[in-house]
């Protein structure tokens, strides 16, 4: 354990711009022993275990100035309600308004306790006890955070009426026991693994305020939020910005920038050209431009192995794709080393698989699917086809569309005549999933965000998302029973197998092309000193003005 | 003092015999523009002769490499030769400009010619229509209309012609309200000419003239606004190689190799520039009280 927790010490003093390939996520600390999470009591502990401060080429705003912090969004925010959240732009937000029992610390996995005096969790997993700090204060007068607000948070997740996008953060919840307005306990009906890396840490770990959320209704909440966190909702002015501002009674210590401006831009070259502007502090860059920033002394570049899936999607639901024929074929057209070397100028490793290094689960023996036509024109005659016409949905980027063109290049090859429809950012997540996407898709771009657990990527293609997020339409009742096995299983081990087992009925669907995992690469002013998780989502609260 | 006939006259007897288009080539800027357009339409029709290469064949090791031999002006992010999709995009800018003018054309001069003689109940309506699609921003439109229809090159070039409707209806209209009070017209109606005739017969002529010359100074607007969308990705589908389209690929990659974007960006200035030196030289010879006017 001495040794994980030096290697992970040794990870997380790397300098911004290094970029650890082979980081073991499994070393962070882990409550299958028992134990309460090793957290910190509070933030300023976990700041003094951050990566040292890059040096700085510019004065830091003086002190009389309004320290407002400038940040890149990647679109306009959608619903910022924990139960709800579309994006990791409603998920930077919120995180930065809302408070949780625990949080990661900065740059780190460790869990800093949040709101939380105590937690701890019981030898069976299947009890979480919690103290919560007292005197906390919901903004804008709505009193104090008890209890009763921890239960309503959670349990809310269970109502099959609200029907929560994340129910499975709390697949095993039975109920929340109020002990007193401090004191409560979290029961489960079984241990789940997930708890302490995806669920309580992150946004279905947020408590939220029931007197508010009952005052204005589910509807409203979603962009409409208060919190217990070191900032306010301040004000969303769509498409322009959000503002967030300090909380004057935030129960921590005091927060450091007076505002925090989000900018949604959904352009890397156009964020990129905005910093190089002085008109943003921090943005996540194009992995091609990784270089020039590098070379330029006015910026520092921030690396981290990303955690996110890309992939085409091959859907099921239509009835082009149900033959098994064709998705192969399609799989071995398809020039994946090509689509990397083109969208990310080589800078990107291809993926296998669904679950990246580094986590529990990765299928390190995946099998590779290299490109080979005569083998996908021996899968089309399998299928009885000469020709076929297919529709590949993307949002409008270069990345996308050079994946796009290239795929569409490989296909005409075997007699596939592939029509792009690259879609504007807001009508690709609207029209794309849902019931009608079902039959609708064909073949599909995506990307998904990801929290380091495996649950957090093999939930989304249950059978029950479907209609929802499972963009193969694809339905198999044994993956669906490892998945629920895989949330209940405390061991790693154990878990290890289960997912790759999961990956492999995955595979022999043929129901995906697997690009890369990628790679989060940020550019920012040497004014600041940024925080992000080690797989690269920016902590925005714990971000300060470099010394 | 005898007269001798030196070889240059033979250039302008040729350009006597052109009525117009002689009057237009006397003017430097406007043989200027001539040439560029010619060259443009040569370009247009001629494209596959004028490159070995298709502008879809990828060729990813090759790729953002500046000029050379091989590839004249270099090749683009998926090693595609930027010579064969400058050449081919040429097709889609006049491709889309010409119809997508012809609809405004056909559209405007219609709806202005019922709007203006009619006069009347047609006419408040025709004008509620005009002034309510102009008060649009033509990209506000677009976005609008392709947000909701897709994008395509069929849709692209609907939009653009509804866009530029009211203008040339507008126009239309005002010829109409004028030429309708003008003798002939009232001659006409006296000798008992139903309406059609002399819509078509006798007022339709009169205001050809100025529609036309609008269309020519249109065509370079409206081939830089397909630029535009097909930058903003609502124009056409790749691989189509729309200008717009190398221009944004380019912008992606301008730190890796400026060629496509150079190249991309020197076509479309140097086109619009050809087609408007012409356009203006064309309403000079043909309507000299608009000399110096841009625009309608």
């Amino acid at each position: 354990m001495e040794e994980s927790q030096n290697e992970q010490a040794r990870f997380m003093a790397d300098e911004p711009g290094d970029h650890p390939q082979h980081v073991d996520w499994r070393l962070r600390p882990h409550p299958s022993t028992g134990s309460a999470p090793t957290g910190s009591s509070d933030r300023e502990a976990a700041g003094a275990a951050t990566a040292a401060p890059p040096p700085t080429a510019v004065p830091a705003p003086t002190a009389a100035a309004p320290k407002i912090l400038r940040v890149r969004m990647y679109g306009d925010i959608q619903n910022l309600d924990p139960a709800f959240q579309i994006s990791e732009n409603d998920t930077m937000v919120a995180n930065s308004v809302m408070s949780g029992l625990v949080r990661y610390c900065a740059n780190s996995y460790e869990l800093c306790n949040d709101l939380a005096e105590t937690i701890e969790q019981s030898e069976d997993g299947k009890v979480i006890t919690f103290k919560l700090k007292e005197g906390v204060q919901w903004q804008n007068g709505y009193g104090e955070v008890t209890t009763e607000d921890v239960k309503y948070s959670y349990e809310r997740f269970l109502d099959p009426d609200l029907d929560a996008a994340y129910a499975d953060d709390w697949a095993t919840l039975d109920h929340v026991e109020i002990i007193d307005k401090y004191n409560g306990k979290i029961i489960l009906k079984e241990p789940f693994a997930p708890l302490w890396h995806s669920t309580l840490p992150v946004g279905s770990g947020a408590i939220i305020c029931k007197k508010f959320v009952e005052e204005i209704g589910v509807d409203k909440f979603a962009t409409n939020i208060i919190g217990s966190g070191p900032y306010l909702f301040s004000e969303w002015r769509p498409q322009e910005m959000v503002i967030l501002k300090k909380n004057p009674n935030y129960f921590g210590p005091e927060p450091i920038w007076d505002e925090i401006h989000l900018i949604p831009i959904e352009d890397d070259k156009a964020a990129e050209v905005a910093l190089e502007a002085g008109d943003l502090d921090w943005t996540r860059i194009s992995i091609t431009s990784a270089d020039r920033f590098e070379n330029n002394p006015s910026f520092l570049v921030w690396k981290k192995p990303s955690l996110r899936y890309r992939w085409i999607a091959l859907n099921l639901g239509n009835e082009k794709l149900q033959d098994i024929n064709v998705r192969k074929a399609i799989i071995y057209a398809a020039d994946v080393p090509s689509m990397l070397a083109a969208a990310y100028m080589g800078q990107a490793e291809q993926e296998y698989a669904l679950i990246p290094p580094g986590l529990v689960g990765h299928w390190a023996d995946a099998p590779h699917y290299d490109r080979d036509v005569a083998k996908a024109k021996e899968y089309m005659a399998k299928a009885g086809l000469t020709t076929l016409d297919l529709r590949l949905d993307l949002q409008n980027t270069t990345e996308y569309r050079t994946w796009g063109e290239i795929l569409q290049q490989n296909l005409k090859e075997i007699g596939i005549n592939l029509t792009l429809n690259p879609m504007e950012s807001s009508a690709y997540w609207s029209t794309s999933f849902g019931e009608d996407a079902v039959k609708n898709n064909e073949l599909l771009t995506s990307n998904y965000s990801m929290n380091p657990d495996p649950a957090w990527a093999t939930m989304w293609f249950t059978c029950d998302q479907v209609t929802v997020w499972n963009t193969q339409s694809w339905c198999d009742e044994k993956y669906d029973e490892l998945h629920r096995k895989g949330l209940v299983t405390m061991d790693d081990a154990e878990r290890e197998k289960i997912y790759i087992e999961m990956q492999k009925i995955w595979d022999e669907a043929a129901q995906t092309i697997w690009i890369t995992h990628g790679v989060m690469t940020y550019a920012y002013s040497p004014n600041i000193k940024p925080a992000t998780t080690p797989h690269g989502q920016p902590q925005y609260y714990d971000f300060e003005p470099a010394q | 003092m005898q007269y001798v006939a030196r070889p240059a006259n033979r250039y302008q007897q040729f350009l006597n015999r052109i009525p117009v288009l002689g009057d237009v080539l006397r003017r430097p800027l406007g043989a200027l523009g001539f040439v560029i357009v010619l060259a443009f339409i040569v370009m247009v029709i001629f494209a596959p002769l004028l490159t070995p290469y298709s502008y879809e064949e990828q060729d990813i090791p090759s790729m953002l490499q500046g000029p050379s031999q091989a590839h004249w002006l270099g090749t683009d992010h998926l090693g595609r030769d930027l010579w064969a999709r400058i050449v081919f995009g040429a097709r889609i800018a006049l491709g889309v400009a010409v119809p997508a003018v012809g609809i405004a054309l056909v559209g405007g001069v219609s709806l202005g010619l019922l709007a203006g003689y009619l006069g009347g109940l047609v006419d408040d309506v025709a004008l509620v229509i005009f002034d309510s699609l102009q008060a649009f921003p033509a990209v506000i439109l677009a976005l609008a209309i392709l947000a909701l229809l897709g994008s395509s090159l069929r849709n692209v070039i609907i939009v653009i012609g509804l866009a530029w409707t009211p203008g040339y209806a507008r126009i239309t209209r005002a010829q109409v309200l004028s030429a309708r009070q003008e003798p002939y017209v009232e001659v006409e109606r006296s000798l008992g000419a139903n309406q059609t005739r002399i819509l078509f017969r006798h007022i339709l002529p009169n205001v050809v003239a100025p529609l036309l010359i609008l269309a020519a100074m249109d065509l370079p607007v409206v081939i830089t606004f397909e630029a535009g969308l097909s930058f903003l990705g609502l124009g056409v589908r790749p691989p189509t190689p729309s200008w717009g389209v190398i221009l944004s690929d380019g912008f992606n990659f301008i730190r890796h190799s400026p060629w496509p974007i150079t190249w991309a960006g020197l076509t479309l200035i140097i086109v619009t520039l050809g087609f408007t030196l012409f356009g203006e030289t064309l309403r000079d010879v043909l309507d000299p009280r608009l000399s110096g006017s841009r625009g309608a």
